[in-house]
């Protein structure tokens, strides 16, 4: 056994041990999941390059194999890093007042997340994926009445998922005649010129699948729910790491069923053969329409809403579509720009959700328009955040922008312009969202009841500069990262892009990012000097501002009502209500659910009933073999 | 050998001596139950490793089959003979902590539905059947009316008319099929010239008919909400995990091993296993859909029995190897999650107060191995990794999409099935785990209520069994492969060693 | 060598923009019959700003208008002038596109800082607005995008080289006229000035901004002028071989912008959002299409 399945069980047991060892001494529950991420970091570092190593495990009834494939060992040492610098984070911000159970469920979540992306057969996967899809649940909806709302939603979309899955794996392996998933997919790609059709199901199961998982399309509604009532460090982890699982499937098994002829992902089969547009595969493009949709919906939706959590949370749900537009492109430069903004959206998102905890944590407060301020007493979780929003608004020289720039040289590519006007237009709205989050929350006026908390604690803080530092390394020297993927990429068969350490070759044009980063840091510098030039300048206290001659603690007015954040953007609200209103997948969900109730009712009593069960039964005999025989 | 009887003896004893035994003691019922349904376990353990190697065949009343009555003890039967007295000692040692009086009757009734169920597993001849099959009816029907004042008995009372209607049926289709082929044995029956197939068809549905009604079947499942809500715990997880094992594996039996190809029902074998085929997947949808809002926990437990057995019935229908695997996997993990449901239920219904899970929140605050064993027992159910439920679950619908037809609509229902039932589950679950609203809920300190060993104790065995199975299901790989083998050759192994079966 | 030319190029955009400015205010003045104040009136005014006390509510006011005038700057840095760049690059006009923001969001992060609630508003209203005119501007781009193949706006020049046949504002009218109505909307003249009008909010977002913070928020105006009067004269009127005519072609479009802006009344913000995307954006809209098909 190598160390990719002990480290998967060890971390397991030592979950499932934690729960009941130190159930009294919830501290150290939040002990052993930073012992297991630190032990999956160094689990990654240690199985870099030992490409296809495979593992696997005899269960009596099928053996589970696992492998070290190229684009899993992305993700999984992604995801290990992430999770390491958040559960720091956990350490401090579980104390006393806040702790909640949910370590042990973590840590063996921990595990399931390296097993789905170790996973080398389907059965494996699966398993892999139904833990993550429990654990996580009973971690969102802990114990509360309005998390659990959130999460049986979110519960339910999961079960959806994984009924297809199920229906997916069968149809698949009854197809190929295999579990294994590389080799199930290179044998589907043979099939294009004879089972189009069943290739097309199988696909649309498994998109199910993942869509639900991501939430993307239909399923965009249950981030906000689920971001909002889980426990804050863990929204970081479920918006970072584990709406990305769906991503990853998509680039498991979907994408290589559409691989072009003549490419390496299709060496030794006859490839796509189906209709494209533009050099896409159609099915793909549709997806991609239904990414934009995703990504334009989501940012409406954000800008909407009051809650930071729930804005944060559609934001994911935004950045999740332009992934999925990014890959369903099919090239190589695409599949690279997803992986790409995937990492880089780990991080940021992670830094922004992780900043937010840190204010909860010292306010107790989760309502933007009841903040404000807190740059002025908690700085280094306000940075944290603006770094944050910078990336996620995907400007320089920040992380995001690389991955964005990439996102739509890959549209470019391949001419797809009318899928760029959505792509843009989420993103430039984002700048809405993004910044009505730093100013209600950090900006503005600061409520006296604030004035004296104290700023994160050391380990919180220490959580939050390491990811800033990464972003801000990413934002100019996006090699570190992008030449790892660029060579899994190439491995796994989908092409290669060309970059360096600090460029990329793109399809319009080229960029060298260092020097965009060099070039803002020393416009920086040269606008500072002109800011000394100037003559000094006094402080003034927060209240006291232009207000045509009059103090507004004169009318009454406290710091709290001075703040502008409630409804920030009600033009925006007014114009976007008809629109919201019309496109609600969540009232046809809701819909769907209170229907199935009714239904369930009246069986219950139909079945209570006496007379009419026994007529029932009677004239069901009397029919059935009335037909038996007859047909 | 003729000693293998004797698993169907010491519940018959049990139930015999009972009366005359509690004229002397109170506890003596008890004392003895427990006693027989462990000397029968110990007896059958022994016994295993003899049956493994050769099945064997016990003649009753030295008269030979096909016209005498013959006992068949297999891996399968054995097995699941043992399962039923484990679940027997479980439920009953379980119902100590229930603090219920119970009366010598009680103890009585429960040998005697023990033993029926022993019978049934065990039986090879159709009219041997019919008579454990009535006795197992009319037991049950007594258990369940002795149960709460009012509900008990009306409840009771529509199942025993539902029962009893149906089994007039079965005794009709065997008269039918005595009349045309002159023999009542199953294995003769399953190597017999082809009949007519309107009147195979005819019989054999009609000898199938009181199964459908204890595996809840659809139309014949009305009688499932006025049963549980009537019975009490113990009672539920005995028709839901005891008489539930040798219900399923005698429609097995009939259908797989009596009824094939090659058999006495000929042409009419794929017809019957289209209909129960319909008819499970009917079950599974419509029992889960009740069970979705149902707010007394017996009766969504019993719902959620219904479906789980149309699972098993879609099992049956499409008779293929992964499929048997599958649902004897299912019989087995169901049998074991629901008896644990039930016992888990039991004890909130006494320590809340109340039958509805919604007024039950919260309870797994004050004891946390409760609500832990809920969600054991619920994601057995459910099919969700880790637990023993899962494997079954996955050779089903494997079986289902590799068989293709029709046997698709059952994994659609399948799939929506565990949709459904993974979020009622889940409703009840967080429920139990609900941290209280306000203060006002909080218990009051001075009613010490809590559960005692004798609800602990099987619980936790039955919690371990099913996470042993999850993690390791190669276990019982062995009694598997054994098991499938005798229901879908019966050529080989079951015909064989019946027919030729010697005087002893 | 290259630290000389992009503080050059800096000071070349901050004082283009504020001569701009200037003849702004003059063009404003003539067509309200008025004299005007004399064309070298902005200088004066930014070097009485930097020579005046100021106050800062905290220091994330200092941060966020030293960021907004920097993204800018850096914005210019990539925009070639008649075909002359302080670094080597190829005019990426994405990078530009996304820089430019850093300056907005700059100045936003300091004036909220600043705590006056009409400032917030003023950045919410602008924002919004942002969201209108980026929109037909990112249509735009692509059909240009789309014709060419290309993102570079060196590229795009020697394009569009060869007299005023090939100039893009002949080619494809349509996005030339929806490039001017955004351009309206970017440099924030009537009637899209709603975040701003000191009739409006008391002037939104510079309410609070006193002294040198004044001077930098007059300097990042004069380098928005100066950048995306550049842009458009890139992207449609052919860029220039010499840097004067450049600049005499920035100086037209900017007119005719000040000359809308001595017109027209104010649209509110919504009005506003809408008519960008309705009628900039169909017009972009349907260059795209008659792109896509040629």
């Amino acid at each position: 056994m190598s160390l990719m399945t002990t480290s998967m069980l060890s971390v397991m047991l030592a979950g499932l041990l934690s729960s009941i060892a130190f159930r009294k001494v919830k501290r150290l529950q939040w002990v052993v999941l930073f012992a297991a991420a630190v032990f999956f970091s160094y689990v990654a570092v240690s199985l870099y390059g030992k490409w296809g190593l495979t593992d696997s495990l005899n269960l009596g009834l099928f053996t589970a194999s696992f492998t070290n494939s190229y684009i899993g060992w992305l993700f999984f040492a992604f995801s290990s890093g992430v999770s390491l610098i958040i559960s720091i984070f956990s350490l401090s911000f579980n104390d006393k007042k806040h702790i909640t159970g949910v370590a042990p469920l973590w840590t063996v979540l921990l595990a399931a997340n390296a097993g789905i992306f170790f996973a080398a057969d389907w059965i494996a996967f699966l398993v892999a994926w139904e833990l993550m899809g429990w654990t996580s649940f009973f971690i969102i909806s802990h114990g509360k009445e309005k998390s659990f709302q959130a999460g049986i939603y979110y519960f339910a979309l999961s079960l959806i998922g994984t009924a297809a899955l199920l229906a997916a794996i069968f149809t698949i392996q009854g197809a190929t005649g295999t579990f294994a998933i590389a080799a199930s997919v290179k044998a589907l790609l043979a099939l294009w010129s004879t089972k189009p059709g069943l290739l097309y199901f199988i696909a649309i199961l498994l998109t199910v699948t993942f869509f639900a998982k991501s939430a993307a399309g239909p399923f965009y509604m249950w981030p906000a729910k689920a971001h909002a009532e889980a426990p804050d460090d863990f929204s970081s982890f479920l918006s970072g790491i584990m709406i990305k699982y769906g991503v990853y499937g998509l680039i498991l098994a979907v994408i290589p069923m559409f691989a072009e002829p003549g490419t390496a992902a299709a060496a030794g089969t006859a490839g796509y053969l189906g209709a494209a547009v533009h050099g896409t595969p159609l099915y793909l493009y549709i997806l991609g329409w239904v990414a934009a949709f995703t990504a334009v919906w989501a940012t409406i939706l954000a800008i909407r809403e009051n809650d930071m959590k729930r804005l944060m949370a559609y934001s994911t749900v935004s950045n999740i579509g332009f992934i999925i537009l990014a890959l369903s492109v099919n090239t190589a430069f695409g599949i690279a720009a997803a992986i790409f903004h995937t990492f880089n959206h780990m991080i940021f998102k992670g830094g922004i959700f992780l900043s937010l905890a840190s204010v909860k944590f010292r306010t107790g407060e989760r309502e933007m328009h009841k903040l404000g301020g807190m740059a002025y007493r908690m700085p280094i979780a306000f940075f944290a955040f603006l770094l944050g929003i910078i990336a996620a608004a995907g400007i320089p020289p920040m992380n995001g922008f690389a991955s964005k720039w990439m996102v739509f040289q890959a549209l470019f590519s391949h001419k797809l312009l009318f899928l760029m006007i959505p792509a843009f237009f989420a993103s430039t709205a984002s700048f809405m969202y993004l910044y009505r989050g730093l100013h209600s929350i950090y900006l503005g006026q600061l409520s006296p009841r604030f004035a004296k908390i104290k700023p994160a604690p050391p380990l919180q803080s220490i959580a939050m500069i390491l990811l800033m530092v990464a972003m801000y390394v990413l934002g100019g020297w996006p090699g570190f990262v992008l030449q790892p993927v660029n060579s899994a990429i190439a491995n796994a068969g989908f092409g290669s892009i060309q970059v360096s350490l600090g460029s990329i070759v793109g399809t319009t044009t080229s960029i060298h990012l260092t020097v965009v980063s060099f070039v803002f840091l020393f416009s920086v510098v040269g606008v500072f000097v002109l800011y000394i030039l100037g003559k000094r300048r006094s402080h003034v206290e927060a209240m006291d501002t232009y207000t045509a001659g009059e103090t507004p603690e004169d009318w009454g007015v406290t710091p709290e009502q001075y703040h502008y954040a409630y409804r920030f953007y009600e033009p925006w609200e007014k114009m976007t209500d008809p629109l919201v209103d019309t496109v609600s997948f969540e009232r046809w969900f809701e819909n769907i659910r209170h229907n199935f109730a009714r239904m369930s009712r009246s069986i219950a009593r139909w079945t209570a009933m006496k007379r009419p069960a026994t007529m029932l039964a009677a004239s069901a005999v009397v029919l059935i073999l009335i037909l038996g025989v007859l047909l | 050998m003729n000693q293998a009887i004797l698993l169907l003896l010491f519940p018959a004893a049990a139930a015999l001596i009972t009366p005359a035994g509690s004229a002397l003691s109170e506890r003596f019922g008890r004392g003895l139950a427990l006693l027989s349904y462990i000397a029968g376990i110990v007896y059958g353990v022994v016994l295993y490793p003899q049956i493994a190697a050769s099945p064997a065949s016990v003649i009753v009343g030295n008269w030979k089959p096909p016209y005498g009555i013959n006992l068949f003890v297999s891996p399968l039967s054995l097995g699941l003979v043992l399962l039923i007295y484990c679940v027997a000692i479980v439920i009953l040692v379980s119902d100590f902590a229930s603090n219920r009086k119970r009366r010598a009757q009680f103890y009585l009734l429960y040998s005697l539905l023990t033993m029926a169920s022993v019978g049934l597993v065990l039986t090879a001849d159709l009219f041997n059947m019919f008579v454990f099959l009535e006795i197992a009816g009319i037991s049950t029907f007594a258990l369940v009316a002795v149960g709460r004042e009012g509900s008990g008995p009306a409840g009771s009372l529509r199942y025993l008319v539902l029962a009893q209607l149906t089994t007039l049926l079965m005794l009709a289709g065997i008269g039918l099929v005595y009349s045309a082929t002159g023999v009542l044995n199953i294995a003769s029956l399953s190597r017999f010239a082809a009949l007519n197939p309107a009147v195979a068809f005819l019989a054999g549905l009609l000898i199938l008919l009181p199964f459908f009604l204890e595996m809840k079947q659809f139309p014949f499942n009305g009688w499932i909400g006025g049963a549980y809500r009537g019975a009490s715990p113990a009672i539920g997880a005995t028709m839901s995990g005891l008489v539930t094992v040798s219900v399923a594996m005698v429609l097995a039996r009939l259908l797989l091993t009596m009824m094939n190809t090659g058999s006495a029902f000929g042409d009419a074998t794929t017809k019957i296993r289209t209909v129960v085929l319909v008819l499970g997947a009917a079950t599974v949808l419509i029992g889960e859909t009740a069970a979705f809002r149902e707010k007394e926990i017996k009766r969504v437990l019993g719902y959620s029995s219904a479906g789980q057995m149309g699972m098993i019935a879609i099992g049956i229908a499409i008779a293929s190897q992964s499929a048997v695997r599958g649902i004897l996997f299912l019989l087995v993990s169901h049998t074991i999650a629901k008896v644990l449901l039930f016992l888990v239920a039991g004890t909130s219904a006494r320590l809340s107060g109340s039958d509805r899970w919604d007024e039950m929140r919260g309870i797994a605050r004050r004891f946390p191995l409760l609500g832990m064993l809920f969600a054991v027992g619920a994601m057995t159910l459910m099919g969700i990794p880790l637990f023993s439920g899962f494997w079954g679950k996955l050779d089903l619908i494997r079986a289902a999409i590799a068989s293709g037809g029709l046997a698709v609509v059952g994994v659609v229902a399948v799939l929506i099935a565990t949709v459904v039932e993974g979020v009622y589950f889940m409703k009840i679950a967080h429920a139990f785990f609900e941290a209280p609203a306000a203060a006002k809920s909080a218990p009051p300190e001075s009613t010490k209520q809590h559960y005692g060993v004798a609800f602990l104790a099987p619980a936790l065995v039955l919690a371990a069994a099913t996470v042993i199975l999850g993690v390791l299901p190669g276990l019982i790989d062995p009694w598997l492969s054994s098991a499938t083998a005798e229901l879908l050759h019966p050529a080989s192994g079951y015909a064989a060693h019946i027919v030729t079966g010697g005087l002893q | 060598m290259i630290v000389l030319q992009t503080i050059g190029a800096a000071a070349l955009a901050m004082a283009i923009g504020l001569l701009f400015m200037g003849i702004g205010r003059i063009v404003t003045a003539r067509l309200q019959r008025r004299v005007g104040p004399p064309v070298w009136q902005c200088y004066i005014d930014v070097v009485k700003c930097f020579s005046r006390k100021s106050t800062s509510h905290h220091f994330v006011m200092d941060l966020g208008s030293i960021m907004g005038l920097a993204g800018l700057v850096a914005a210019a840095m990539f925009m070639p002038v008649a075909g002359w760049l302080p670094l080597q690059s190829t005019g990426p006009l994405l990078v530009i596109l996304y820089l430019m923001p850093i300056g907005y969001l700059g100045m936003a992060m300091g004036v909220s800082a600043s705590g006056n609630p009409l400032a917030a508003i003023g950045i919410g209203r602008a924002l919004t607005m942002m969201v209108g005119y980026e929109v037909p501007f990112a249509i735009l781009l692509l059909g240009l995008v789309a014709t060419f193949g290309t993102s570079s706006l060196v590229a795009l020049n020697q394009l569009q080289a060869g007299g005023l046949l090939a100039w893009n504002a002949v080619r494809m009218p349509f996005g030339f006229v929806a490039a001017l109505i955004a351009l309206q909307a970017m440099l924030a003249e009537k009637p899209f000035d709603a975040m701003i009008a000191p009739a409006e909010i008391a002037s939104g977002p510079m309410v609070e901004l006193g002294g040198k913070f004044l001077g930098l928020a007059f300097l990042q105006h004069s380098v928005a002028i100066f950048i995306e009067t550049g842009l458009v004269v890139n992207m449609f009127l052919g860029g220039a071989t010499s840097i004067w005519i450049f600049f005499v072609k920035q100086l037209v479009l900017y007119t005719i912008v000040m000359a809308f802006n001595g017109i027209y009344a104010r649209y509110r913000v919504e009005q506003a959002t809408r008519f960008l995307w309705i009628f900039a954006g169909s017009l972009a809209f349907v260059q795209l299409v008659i792109n896509v098909l040629k």
